[in-house]
């Protein structure tokens, strides 16, 4: 792969901004020191605290852990349950308005009640996690069943699968995509409700670091703490990007047949 | 009634023409257009039985949340009856409290989009007309937009400390994003040959935007503004609810610590309404402001 002239002036263009506001940022912290700026090597050291230091155990490691419980919880329930009223005509009239009322209710609303009931445990945090992920999901669940071709689905039936198999053979592939998008919006949510959660009502986690470093004036570990969420929601998204290509890859070759 | 349709749908739901007839907005959009025409009763009909359905869903949940308060699956005095919490709603709407408390989340809300519109409008209008702007910010936002809104509040508390100012700026900063994206696609989705007309009879590139751009991508913008207005809402609620700016979320919050758990529920309840209220209030302004953009939207 030879790299073009056009991709230099890219990255360079890049650098040069990038560079400039660290520069900025660098200089004013000196110039100006205030709690609120701090320099640059503070943070590199307390992210660095919290990539393999001490803290990776008591910060990163517990929030994604329910992180990724959560968010698998809402990905299974969301895309049953979705595809589920996808499919049937009936069970969408009676679900699709009760819905579009819940989907209003910010998710973050659920937390008071969720902390009433279960307590500041880990079980709450998850709940509070999946709830907020689940409504993408399942959204996008019904949308992508209802977007099935019909010529397939009466295709299985004339070839004589049951309904069951129908879902799994038909119906579940052609709502990847949509899924597959639902899944994403849901990431971002998951890491949202995960650090309210955390900011909340914790003992442990990266919301948890964030706020204690907060109110220690120790402004340096707040910086880090979002760079490490942001870190996170890099890495969670790129790892499902890569899931979407292998799950979808038929998916992709098929839509450029089509266009060819 | 029910039991008349189910062979038909039974049809339908398994398949058949279920994407070309029943999509719910095609079919709003039958019922709306023909409503004096040759199938008003049927139509009608079937939105009667939508309607009924929908509520028969609203009926299962209740039934359920007392299921699991009669049988004490949860502790029945952190979970009201239904019928107390829409008692306590309706009491605590009319007396004033809870209705100010939504007015004032609200009232932060507005100023907080509206900032984020404008921002978001100029930045992506800059991002799509110059396209090295594009090339050198691209990573910065790339790893700015995933981080959550929410996670910067300690760092907007130690910055701007517990005020308006710093309530306004999570607000906005959380919903300029898709503000952003959706009016750089609008912009670069106007049609090269606009530009050149426009070029040729020698309009000026200031004129070009402000009668050529800002027409063109409006309906971007409007989609961009409503999907805005729904995190706004949500960021609002969390600022509230974090750092104790007075609005709905502190009262969520504050009716917790105290105890007022008809109460918190019922606050809830009503951020459930509020939401819908202003997502409905954004989709007719955007119809009646913005009648052209109907046809872009309808993949």
């Amino acid at each position: 792969m030879t790299v073009s002239p056009q991709r230099i002036r890219a990255l360079s263009l890049q650098l040069l901004l990038l560079g400039g506001l660290l520069i900025t940022w660098q200089w004013a912290s000196i110039t100006f020191p205030s709690p609120t700026m701090p320099p640059l090597q503070a943070i590199w050291q307390a992210y660095w605290r919290l990539v393999q230091g001490d803290l990776l155990h008591t910060a990163v490691l517990p929030s994604l852990y329910r992180l990724l419980v959560g968010f698998l919880i809402a990905a299974l329930a969301g895309s049953i349950i979705g595809l589920a009223i996808g499919c049937s005509r009936v069970l969408d009239d009676w679900s699709r308005p009760v819905l579009e009322y819940l989907r209003y209710i910010p998710a973050i609303a659920i937390l008071p009640p969720a902390l009433l009931i279960l307590g500041p445990t880990d079980t709450m945090r998850i709940f509070v996690i999946a709830f907020g992920c689940i409504f993408p999901v399942l959204l996008a669940a019904i949308d992508g069943a209802r977007r099935v071709e019909p010529t397939f689905l009466e295709t299985a039936r004339i070839n004589g699968l049951g309904p069951v198999a129908r879902v799994r053979r038909v119906v579940l592939f052609a709502a990847m995509p949509s899924l597959f998008a639902g899944l994403r919006i849901a990431l971002g949510l998951g890491l949202i409700m995960m650090v309210i959660s955390e900011l909340i009502a914790a003992d442990n986690g990266i919301g948890f670091f964030i706020l204690r470093s907060q109110r220690l004036f120790q402004s340096a570990g707040v910086y880090a703490g979002v760079l490490m969420i942001g870190t996170i929601g890099w890495l969670l998204t790129a790892g499902l990007l890569v899931l979407e290509k292998k799950a979808l890859h038929w998916h992709r070759g098929w839509r450029g047949l089509l266009s060819e | 009634m029910a039991a008349a349709a189910t062979p038909h749908d039974a049809v339908r739901g398994s398949g058949a023409h279920a994407h070309i007839i029943t999509s719910p907005d095609v079919r709003a959009g039958l019922g709306h257009r023909d409503r004096g025409g040759a199938l008003p009763h049927m139509i009608n009909h079937k939105i009667a039985r939508k309607y009924a359905r929908g509520l028969g869903g609203f009926a299962i949940c209740i039934i359920c949340w007392e299921v699991v308060r009669a049988l004490h699956l949860i502790d029945p005095r952190d979970l009201p009856s239904v019928l107390v919490i829409v008692q306590t709603a309706f009491r605590e709407l009319l007396n004033g409290s809870l209705a100010l408390a939504a007015l004032t989340s609200l009232l932060s809300w507005a100023p907080g989009l509206l900032i984020a519109a404008l921002v978001g409008t100029a930045s992506g209008i800059s991002l799509a007309m110059f396209p090295n702007l594009e090339i050198a910010s691209r990573p910065i936002l790339e790893f700015l937009r995933p981080i959550p809104s929410v996670a910067l509040i300690p760092i907007a508390l130690l910055t701007l400390g517990v005020g308006i100012e710093m309530q306004l700026t999570m607000i906005a900063f959380a919903s300029v994003w898709p503000i952003v994206f959706s009016v750089k696609a609008g912009v670069e989705g106007v049609d090269p040959r606009f530009h050149e007309t426009g070029r040729i009879l020698g309009v000026s590139k200031i004129a070009r935007v402000r009668r050529i751009v800002i027409p063109s991508m409006l309906p971007s913008l409007a989609t961009g503004v409503r999907t805005a207005s729904a995190i706004a809402l949500v960021l609002t609620i969390t600022v509230e609810m974090l750092t104790g700016r007075p609005g709905i979320g502190r009262y969520i919050d504050e009716a917790r610590l105290n105890g007022l758990v008809a109460e918190m529920w019922a606050a809830i309840l009503v951020t459930g309404i509020v939401g819908y209220f202003v997502n409905g209030a954004m989709l007719t302004t955007e119809r009646h402001l913005l009648p052209w953009s109907a046809e872009n939207r309808d993949r």
